[in-house]
């Protein structure tokens, strides 16, 4: 150690403060670059969690206006035996009998028919054209984190209608 | 200043042992020192950033976009509207579907069936042409369907068509 004119030990001194100032300068970059991730982390979980959700709706959509069910004649069957869920006489023309089974059908049945998780809910419709409800089953929540709305255009008795799925959580 | 002496070096012509000289230089070295490593860190975390914004960009909208388009040109052919070839139904359809909060446009051509000897062809006769123009539009939605149009009387094709229906938001 060096002793200076005033008799004081100047150079443990003078390097300490430049490490402290320089520790202190990189636990605060250190901090906003782990509270930054952590928000850009956050972000990208919730868009995940929602392109899911945009996905299952889009792909139930699908299900429910272009496919008849698996087995076809589902409609006429227990529920022990329906694979899965289709509303489609022929290609977005929704077959009377298919749906008024689909609205009879127990909610938790539906939903897991639908490949739904536990922690998804759904709200469906049928409206015509001007809007009006002509059909709706399942649970119309305003109580949510997440929700969409997925419209399809169909044919209901013979006349444009709209086909309203919405899923939340 | 004996202690000094052994563990840093020895002194100067002023009586300044030589070990200051090496730390001023070392506080020269540790500033470009600092700055290359918080340049290095600028661009690590930017680089983290930019990759993680682009990590959440969705094409699911535009898919739910093709699938609107989809359903309105299936409804204009199961409800009869491309048989009528009536622009005005057509348009007003289209308005009344995918047509709900999208800009879109509307093509369909109606082509007529012959075969002479043994080469068969199909010729234009019609084409309906609706809605706006999706010139400089990035993210544009399009659905295809390929429809017959019957005579009603008969029952026989009088015309081939396609039609093609773009559909974008803005």
């Amino acid at each position: 150690m060096a002793e200076d004119r005033t008799g004081t030990f100047r150079k443990g001194q003078v390097n300490a403060i430049d490490f402290l100032a320089a520790m202190i300068f990189f636990i605060f970059i250190l901090v906003f670059f782990i509270s930054s991730m952590d928000i850009q982390q956050k972000n990208n979980l919730a868009n995940l969690r929602q392109d899911r959700l945009l996905a299952a709706g889009t792909m139930i959509g699908d299900m429910l206006v272009e496919s008849g069910g698996v087995p076809d004649n589902w409609e006429t069957m227990s529920a022990s035996g329906i694979q899965s869920i289709g509303l489609a006489a022929s290609q977005n023309n929704l077959s009377a009998l298919k749906v008024a089974k689909f609205l009879a059908t127990d909610y938790n049945t539906t939903k897991t028919l639908m490949g739904l998780p536990e922690v998804v809910d759904y709200h469906f419709m049928i409206t015509n054209a001007s809007g009006s409800v002509l059909y709706q089953s399942g649970i119309n929540s305003s109580n949510y984190n997440i929700s969409f709305l997925f419209t399809r255009y169909v044919v209901w008795n013979g006349s444009a209608a709209w086909m309203r799925l919405r899923l939340y959580e | 200043m004996n202690e000094i002496d052994k563990s840093a070096g020895t002194l100067n012509a002023k009586g300044v042992p030589s070990i200051y000289r090496r730390a001023a230089r070392r506080g020269f070295v540790f500033s470009v020192d600092s700055m290359l490593s918080l340049l290095l860190i600028a661009v690590f975390a930017t680089s983290i950033a930019f990759f993680s914004s682009q990590l959440s960009a969705s094409n699911v909208p535009l898919v739910d976009m093709q699938r609107k388009a989809g359903d309105t040109l299936v409804l204009l052919d199961k409800l009869y509207a491309l048989d009528s070839q009536n622009a005005t139904a057509i348009e007003l359809s289209i308005n009344q579907t995918a047509g709900t909060g999208l800009s879109w446009s509307f093509v369909a051509e109606y082509y007529n069936y012959s075969v002479a000897g043994s080469t068969a062809s199909f010729t234009l006769n019609r084409t309906i042409t609706l809605g706006g123009n999706d010139t400089n539009i990035n993210n544009v939605a399009a659905a295809d369907r390929a429809f017959v149009v019957r005579n009603s009387s008969t029952g026989n094709i009088d015309y081939y068509g396609r039609a093609r229906l773009e559909v974008w938001t803005g």
